[in-house]
This record gives structure tokens, C-alpha cells and sequence, in this order.
């Protein structure tokens, strides 16, 4: 690439770390499903505590993190579907990818939440809040568990698949901006206006607490 | 967040539920509908609805005990009668599978061939089963929480290892 290559600050620490953190934790927990169910269970315990605090970032952190900011209206997601070859660089996440991430926040909320009810098929390993309920609801529980599942792998696999996109038809990486948080793609207009570190501070604590509690009521 | 601002949110994020709860119902008719196809193909006999019953009891008895013993003070009370009906049905597997009602002579079932063509093997996975839950009865009976705790590992094991070998994978 020739001319210009400033780099401009896209993505936040904390959002980062959420995305790679759920990505490695989401992986663990499918290796280790019906295998390892101690670690399963902690890797769920982790990727709940990190949909907590994405919840919590998407209306207190930074400003490309932030629901409000990214997510738009059908009228807009049409129009930018219809001018997607030309449509110039989003500054954070597009219309579209909005909903992408729409859709992965809930299919991560329900996998979490169906995974505390799921009980196995023995009736010895199960979810913190299976003890609530009985034993045929704990099992229909994990069928829907593994079903939601084949959801969220089709919903990562169009991530993928889109990121790919990017990277033939616009030429453009969207993968080394969500490692470095710079984006080195001309042209790019906007400002990522940062969160003070105590609401950092205050998400953790948040993710943190639901999770304790979570795990010790079952 | 004001309510103007939050309103393409909400739109957007009640869209995104649909298409989920929509994926998911098309994904469960589907599912229904092939199994209603190959349940048609022959009347179940009566032993593969009693099996599945006693399996599902013996589950749902093992989840009662073990949610008993996840808590800090687990109840006996609680936990004796499961332990009890498990050791019961145990030792009822073997009359569960009578010659005819396995995959291979069309039935629908979970249950492998394996059950009748390894017939020691299955004996001896059903035998391991029912030792494990008399010791489970032995120490509900004592109260033995600290035992029973370490011994549901075993019964789970014993389920385990009877599910990799002769039913068919989950």
C-alpha cells in the first residue's frame, strides 16, 4: 500500500480482550462439552461474566463499543446492504456487522443460559441452577443447549465468513484492528472517544459479582 | 440513553430475536419431523418403552442424589429413597432388552446391537452398575456424605461406560 497509512484508534482494550477472551473461551467449552465438564463449566462461567461486562461496555465504554452508537434502524442496514461495494470504510462497526453482533450476543446469553439448567444424560454432571429443576427439564434443557449451539457456530461461521469478504471484494483487514485496536485503513472518519478506567473498573466488578453469585446458588 | 436514541436499538435487537427463535423452531420441526418419519417404521415393543422409563429414572434418581450432594448440608432423607430405587432398577436391566428389540430387527432404539451380540460384555457393564448402587444404598443407609460423595463418581462411571459401549452416542 502506497501513500498515507495513519493509523487511527478504532477499538478499546477492554473490547478486544472481550472479543479474543470469547473466542478462545467459546472454543474451550466445545472441545471440553460432554469431555471435561469441569473446565466446561468454568469456561462457561467465563464466557458469562464476559457477555456481562459486553452488555455493561455496550452503553457505558467506549464510543465504537457502545450499542447505541453501532446499532442502526432496517432503513439504514438496507441501504448500506445495497451500497456495499462502494459504501466507504465504517468507523467501527458497520450497520450490518451491528447485527452480526447482535445476533452473537444473544445466541451467547441463551447457550450460557440454557447450560445452567442442563443436566447429562446420567444425571451426574449438571448446570449451577439444575437442582431447580427436574430431571426431564434439565434434559430437554441440553438438547436446546446443543442446539442453540449449532446456532452460534452458524452465526460465527458467517463472521468468518464476512470478515473474509472484506479482506477479497475491499481489500480491507478487520482482524489486525480488533488485535491492535488501530485501524490503518484510509479515509476512515470518526473518533473513538474512550471510557474513564473507574467505568472499566465498575464492569469487572459487575461481571465479576453476577458470576460469584451465579456459581454459588447452585 | 434517551428514548429516541435507544428506540433503533431495541428494533434491531427484537429482529435479531426473531431470527433466532425462528432458526431455532424450523431447526426443532425438522428434528421432529425425521423422527415421527423412522418411529412410524415398525410399533415399538412394549420392553423399549419400560427400558427407556427405567433409564430415565435411574437418571432422574442419580440428579436427585447428587443435587443433594452439591449442597453444603445434604439431606439423607433426601437422598436414601433415590439411592434405594436406583439399586432396584439396577439390578432390573438385564429383563429391559429381550431378544427382538434391538436397531438390528427394526425397532427404534438408542440401544446398540452390541447389548445382544456382546452379551457378556453387556452382563458384565450391568453387573458393574448394580455393585455400584448396592455401595451407593450401603452409604446413604449410613449417611455417609463424604463416601457418597466420592463414590458417585464411580456410579456415574459405571453409567458412563455403559453409554460409550452400548447405546448410541449423545
Amino acid at each position: 500500500m502506497t501513500g498515507r497509512t495513519d493509523l487511527v484508534k478504532v477499538w478499546d482494550l477492554p473490547t478486544r480482550l472481550v472479543h479474543w477472551a470469547l473466542a478462545v473461551l467459546v472454543v474451550v467449552a466445545w472441545l471440553t462439552a460432554g469431555e471435561r465438564m469441569d473446565i466446561h463449566r468454568y469456561a462457561g462461567y467465563g464466557i458469562l461474566g464476559l457477555v456481562v461486562f459486553r452488555l455493561y461496555w455496550g452503553v457505558a465504554g467506549g464510543s465504537t463499543a457502545r450499542f447505541s452508537e453501532f446499532v442502526k434502524g432496517p432503513g439504514a442496514v438496507l441501504a448500506y446492504v445495497r451500497g456495499w461495494r462502494g459504501a466507504p470504510a465504517s468507523f467501527g462497526h458497520n450497520p450490518l456487522g451491528a447485527l452480526s453482533v447482535l445476533l452473537l450476543v444473544v445466541l451467547l446469553i441463551s447457550q450460557v443460559g440454557l447450560g445452567l439448567f442442563t443436566v447429562d444424560i446420567d444425571g451426574m454432571e449438571s448446570g449451577p441452577f439444575a437442582r431447580f429443576v427436574t430431571f426431564d427439564t434439565g434434559r430437554t434443557a441440553a438438547e436446546l443447549h446443543e442446539l442453540n449451539f449449532r446456532l452460534l457456530q452458524a452465526a460465527v461461521a458467517l463472521h468468518l465468513v464476512a470478515i473474509a469478504a472484506y479482506a477479497v471484494f475491499k481489500r480491507r483487514n478487520l482482524v489486525k484492528p480488533m488485535v491492535t485496536g488501530q485501524d490503518a485503513t484510509p479515509g476512515l472518519e470518526g473518533e473513538l472517544r474512550p471510557a474513564p478506567l473507574w467505568r472499566l473498573a465498575l464492569g469487572v466488578v459487575i461481571a465479576v459479582l453476577v458470576v460469584v453469585l451465579i456459581a454459588r446458588a447452585g | 440513553m434517551t428514548v429516541q436514541s435507544s428506540t433503533p436499538v431495541w428494533r434491531s435487537a427484537r429482529l435479531g430475536l426473531m431470527a433466532a427463535a425462528m432458526a431455532l423452531l424450523v431447526a426443532a420441526c425438522g428434528q421432529q419431523a425425521s423422527e415421527e418419519a423412522s418411529a412410524s417404521d415398525a410399533p415399538a415393543p412394549p420392553a423399549v418403552a419400560e427400558r427407556q422409563e427405567g433409564f430415565k429414572a435411574l437418571g432422574a434418581s442419580f440428579k436427585l442424589i447428587n443435587d443433594q450432594l452439591k449442597t453444603d448440608a445434604p439431606d439423607m432423607a433426601q437422598i436414601v429413597p433415590p439411592a434405594e430405587r436406583m439399586n432396584v432398577l439396577a439390578s432390573q436391566i438385564p429383563t429391559w432388552f429381550p431378544a427382538g428389540t434391538g436397531p438390528d430387527d427394526g425397532v427404534k432404539t438408542d440401544a446398540l446391537a452390541t447389548v445382544w451380540t456382546d452379551p457378556e460384555g453387556f452382563a458384565a457393564a450391568q453387573t458393574r452398575l448394580a455393585t455400584a448402587t448396592t455401595r451407593l444404598q450401603e452409604l446413604a443407609l449410613a449417611g455417609d456424605t463424604e463416601g457418597l460423595r466420592e463414590h458417585v463418581k464411580m456410579v456415574g462411571a459405571s453409567c458412563g461406560g455403559c453409554h460409550d459401549n452400548f447405546r448410541v452416542e449423545q
